[in-house]
């Protein structure tokens, strides 16, 4: 069947209307390699390919450094007549910091574009062109200067590619905006970019996995772009996108909150607790009435809820306030404990 | 995105370029090695990822003449005689063995019966010459030309999938099917016609 199709003008034409259909009908699908040999020969294809990259960058600066060598000598002599009370180099403009590591020691690290591998620390500067790499055991929490929280699951590697972007390229990340906008999570199979929300970017197999927990994402590779709205998961590969509902709550987020700085209680009034809280594990607070909306905002809290399950923390924190809440279905509700 | 500038950007270390270059020439290269290793997966893997390996490391040495990807097939053709004479598993066939093969599978195209039973084999090299064809096209004409021969989608829905109107998608489809008759009859060494079969110059 040949509906919709442009007119063919002559025979030739007719012929090759009727010969490309019959060709490609006889050829059918292409054979596509199955998702774990492209994962496995792009790992060991990739890690060749970078090795020879760093290999070439060391030997050009080396051979830079043997020809400034001379040069320095004669430098040394002007510079030495120079009063040396000018600014030292600064230091490269951090990209991100380290906000929060767990897992054993060891476990995770960072990897300098010239190859120098070091390890992590809280608060630590990363750069652009740093990778971060997790272990089995590994997560590391990074924030960037404008707030935003970018969260690296275990068994990932991420490259920190100018302020505004991550080359993924194994395992997952959960990326925090809090309203700013314009992080971009670049895989092997498309491009995520964020339109001021809270999302997760997985490598599963050959396929990037996109799931919107708030506001909305884009995932576009050299052809398509789909937009993935919260309470989506979106599988994305050469061939497909499907898209389907998920939940912004439940269990599998739970790796996202693990890596999360704690939420510091002392001083904090209890309806902003909440809000933070429910937005760390994708629920909606509802209170019973405006009224208590009021009271929780006039709640203030002392202590600390540091090292506790978000259902222990909800219970020291609601329960010392003379409230009572009920969860369900990722919806939080508040109510005075005479109303229940 | 020229073959140049790819292989400028590569060579500098660009992630992005790598992942384009892979995406682009892992699964075009997989289907040429399968193709001449008699569907053994285990061995193509293994060839396309020392043909990749191999192409990563010499890519000083590409000139541009041919694209990139039939520069990679000749690396990968090597790779695919080493394989068969490491492993001594039959005997790697030859360039122009293959253009033989092609040409009587184009004959019986042309003759109509192939089709036939017996002509199993035929039709399989024919399969493979579509495929190689579409694979020297630029995606979108591949893409546009699947849609709309093989899922027979209406060229309204083509146009919406490329993001663009009904005439340029009408157009594209056009130019996509000159593309691919010229791509197949330099593979294939000739295109099928009505009244028989119409020779292109012999490739170098």
């Amino acid at each position: 069947m040949i509906d919709n199709d442009p007119t063919p003008t002559g025979d030739d034409e007719r012929n090759e209307v009727e010969m490309t259909m019959r060709l490609l009908r006889l050829a059918g699908q292409p054979t596509v390699p199955a998702d774990e040999r492209l994962v496995r020969v792009r790992t060991r294809v990739h890690a060749h390919w970078d090795a020879g990259v760093r290999r070439r960058l060391a030997r050009r600066r080396a051979a830079l450094w043997t020809g400034m060598l001379a040069a320095a000598a004669v430098l040394v002599m002007i510079v030495s007549r120079i009063d040396d009370g000018s600014a030292p180099t600064p230091a490269p403009a951090a990209a991100a910091w380290v906000a929060m590591i767990s897992g054993p020691p060891g476990d995770t690290r960072r990897v300098e574009s010239s190859g120098r591998v070091l390890p992590l620390a809280v608060d630590g500067a990363l750069h652009d062109g740093d990778t971060i790499e997790t272990g089995a055991a590994g997560r590391v929490a990074m924030r960037f200067a404008d707030g935003t929280s970018m969260r690296l699951d275990s068994s990932s590697r991420g490259r920190l590619a100018g302020m505004r972007a991550v080359d993924l390229s194994s395992g997952a990340v959960y990326v925090d905006t809090g309203g700013a906008a314009g992080l971009e999570i670049r895989t092997p199979f498309g491009i995520a970019r964020d339109i001021g929300t809270q999302f997760e970017v997985r490598l599963v197999a050959a396929r990037v996995r996109l799931r919107v927990r708030t506001g909305a994402v884009e995932l576009s590779d050299r052809r398509r772009t789909v937009t993935g709205h919260a309470g989506t998961e979106i599988l994305f590969s050469a061939t497909e996108a499907e898209s389907r509902p998920f939940a912004p709550f439940g269990p599998e987020w739970q790796w996202t909150a693990e890596v999360a700085a704690p939420i510091d209680i002392e001083g904090l009034p209890l309806s902003t607790y909440l809000e933070r809280l429910a937005r760390e594990q994708g629920w909606s607070v509802q209170y019973a009435d405006s009224s208590l909306a009021r009271d929780a905002r006039g709640i203030i809290l002392h202590g600390s809820v540091a090292g506790l399950a978000p259902a222990d923390a909800l219970d020291v924190a609601i329960g010392t306030s003379g409230l009572r809440y009920l969860l369900e279905n990722g919806r939080l509700v508040v109510t005075r404990e005479t109303s229940r | 995105m020229s073959d140049a500038s790819l292989v400028r950007r590569l060579w500098a270390g660009e992630e992005a370029a790598f992942d384009e270059f892979f995406a682009l020439y892992f699964p075009r290269l997989y289907r040429f090695a399968i193709a001449r290793l008699n569907g053994n997966e285990d061995a193509s893997e293994e060839v396309v990822q020392r043909s990749l390996i191999r192409g990563l490391d010499r890519l000083h040495t590409f000139k541009g003449d041919a694209s990139l990807l039939t520069w990679l097939c000749t690396i990968c053709r090597h790779e695919i005689s080493d394989w068969i004479a490491r492993e001594g598993r039959g005997r790697a066939i030859s360039l122009s063995e293959e253009k033989e093969v092609a040409r009587l599978a184009i004959d019986s195209l042309a003759a109509g019966d192939i089709d036939q039973p017996d002509n199993a084999l035929r039709r399989s090299e024919v399969s493979r010459l579509v495929h190689s064809a579409l694979d020297h096209l630029p995606d979108r004409y591949g893409d546009a030309l699947k849609w709309k021969y093989l899922e027979e989608l209406p060229v309204e829905q083509i146009a919406g999938r490329l993001g663009v109107g009904h005439k340029a998608a009408e157009s594209l489809l056009t130019r996509a099917r000159a593309a691919f008759r010229e791509s197949f009859s330099r593979v294939a060494g000739g295109w099928a016609t009505a009244s028989g079969t119409a020779r292109s110059r012999e490739e170098p």
